[in-house]
């Protein structure tokens, strides 16, 4: 469904990302992991076409997105959930939800959509007509992700969901990102908290400044000598 | 007593001017953090519409109104697209620099073309006055003030119940999440300049209206004041501006009457620097915290 081809992504003369190769398969969930500062959400961004592709390409079914501007990637069926959250907070938690389906012009799949994420996050609807500013750091985050299923995605990029959440709330987000997946989105997934990208993926690509190092099925990267030392603690 | 009455009516007047004309750098500040000096000359430009379409073509005053506000409109977005737009990506210090230019080229095109005298506005609408004890008011003052809260109220109804005004909303909070929700910001940001215009025409009509004399350079003084105002209330914030606007029209007429007339333009000025010492986030202004 998604194929990176041999990524390039300068900032000025930092190499963010230098000629990185993946994939990910219809319904699979992809972990991309690596420190801070490995590319990770420049990935993602190169994705969403919201930084400039210096070589390379990304190829969404046949469609080259090198040739898009960004504002046309989210019809195509991709949803991005940004690193830190970042929804409008001065906008009321339903008409952040409304602006994720920004491009939805059918009513009816807009009021099912929205129902879909009341259900798997109860919490928004009670707040429905809140602030978004005024939501705490994990509902801010299934706001976020909320929002990207409001768009009817066939594929979500998550930047770090679990970022600065307490570990109760890091497994709700995992519950959830699970059963999206079961209901049949596929999710690239990028994560600094290895544990949890290895418990929920079913491949991963390890990134390392700017290249990708190894990848595999989760299960066998996770026995990784070196993965072990460097991600798991030991 | 029936004296101050009589000036804060008057004040209301001007206010509802700078308000609608504060509108519109508020709007293009909180989209892209841009002071468009040249927003005093596209209510200058927006008067001379007025002007052409009521004196020359001779239509009827809500016709012309319109069509100067639509001309503006057109104006702000070729504006927007030819001088701003290329440098999206430059220095603020460039952008207002080329704010700058742009009002100059607007102001000395206008003195090229009409020349730089004031003229006389067409006067569609012949004045009426009516008494109330000792307080006098005009009809033109009533048209003023309703035509003004009536495109006030319609732009808070497009900015917050429909869902361009929602686009607009988060483009100016957050440009990259608005482009992942698909939003074309460009366009958004195209139609902000398109509407802050219009609302500029219009006070340029209305000023025509209300004080019969329009020339280029009309635009400068009024520009800097409802900037002070879009201050006043809170810069990006849109009730702001109307407050803003309100409060600086009453006041000044109020300096001006009971003070100075001398003084009246320094009002602004001193409502300005006093703003920025005591409360620089303006009236209805706060700042937000990030949430962990
Ligand atoms: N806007 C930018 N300008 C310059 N350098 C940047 C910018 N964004 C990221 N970088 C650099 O690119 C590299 C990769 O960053 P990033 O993709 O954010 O990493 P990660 O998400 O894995 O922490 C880092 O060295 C970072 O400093
Ligand atoms: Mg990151």
């Amino acid at each position: 469904m998604l194929s990176v081809n041999n990524l390039h992504v300068y900032y000025g003369g930092i190499k963010a990302l230098q000629g990185i190769n993946f994939e990910v398969k219809e319904k699979e969930i992809v972990a991309l992991i690596g420190a801070n500062g490995a590319g990770k959400t420049t990935t993602l961004k190169a994705i969403s076409r919201l930084v400039t592709l210096t070589t390379g390409d990304i190829f969404f079914y046949e469609i080259n997105l090198k040739k898009l501007p960004p504002h046309k990637v989210s019809a195509l069926g991709i949803a991005h959930v940004p690193e830190g959250r970042r929804v409008f907070a001065n906008l009321t938690v339903l008409e952040n939800l409304e602006l994720g389906a920004y491009l939805c012009k059918d009513k009816k799949k807009i009021k099912t959509n929205l129902e879909f994420v009341f259900s798997l996050f109860p919490r928004l609807r009670e707040r429905c007509k809140q602030l978004a500013g005024t939501l705490s750091g994990g509902e801010q985050q299934m706001l976020a992700i909320g929002r990207a299923l409001m768009s009817d995605a066939r594929l979500l990029l998550l930047d770090e969901p679990s970022m600065g959440l307490a570990p109760l709330l890091v497994q709700e987000i995992f519950r959830v990102l699970r059963k999206i997946n079961e209901e049949g989105k596929t999710l690239l997934l990028v994560e600094q908290n290895a544990n949890m990208a290895f418990s929920i993926s079913h491949r991963v690509y390890v990134l390392e400044t700017g290249k990708i190092l190894m990848s595999g099925p989760s299960q066998e990267i996770a026995r990784n000598e070196q993965v072990r030392k460097a991600y798991l603690g030991g | 007593m029936e004296n101050v009455i009589q000036q804060i009516l008057n004040g209301i007047s001007l206010g509802s001017i700078y308000a609608l004309i504060a509108l519109g750098y508020t709007m293009v500040y909180g989209i892209l953090r841009l002071i468009n000096f040249a927003h005093g000359d596209i209510y200058m430009m927006g008067a001379f519409l007025g002007y052409f379409a009521l004196g020359l073509w001779n239509f009827s005053f809500p016709i012309g109104l319109l069509f100067a506000m639509g001309g503006a409109a057109v104006l702000g977005i070729i504006i927007e697209r030819f001088a701003y737009r290329p440098l999206r990506l430059a220095p603020r210090i460039s952008l207002l620099i080329t704010a700058i230019g742009v009002s100059f080229l607007l102001e000395n095109l206008m003195v090229l073309w009409v020349g730089a005298s004031p003229r006389p506005f067409p006067q569609k609408i012949p004045l009426q006055i009516y008494f109330i004890g000792d307080i006098v008011v005009t009809n033109r003052q009533i048209i003023i003030v309703l035509v003004s809260i009536t495109l006030m109220f319609l732009l808070q109804f497009i900015v917050l119940k429909t869902k361009v005004g929602k686009a607009m909303r988060a483009v100016s909070f957050d440009k990259e999440t608005a482009l992942m929700m698909g939003i074309d910001i460009d366009k958004v940001i195209s139609l902000t300049f398109a509407i802050g215009s219009s609302l500029a025409a219009a006070a340029g009509v209305l000023v025509g209206l209300y004080f019969n004399k329009i020339d280029p350079y009309m635009g400068v003084m009024p520009g800097l004041k409802a900037f002070v105002a879009a201050v006043l209330g809170g810069i990006g914030i849109i009730p702001g501006a109307m407050l803003g606007g309100f409060i600086l029209g009453i006041a000044e007429v109020l300096v001006s009457a009971f003070i100075s007339s001398t003084v009246r333009d320094a009002v602004a000025f001193v409502i300005l620097i006093l703003i920025l010492l005591i409360r620089p986030s303006g009236i209805l202004g706060k700042y937000m915290r990030e949430k962990v």
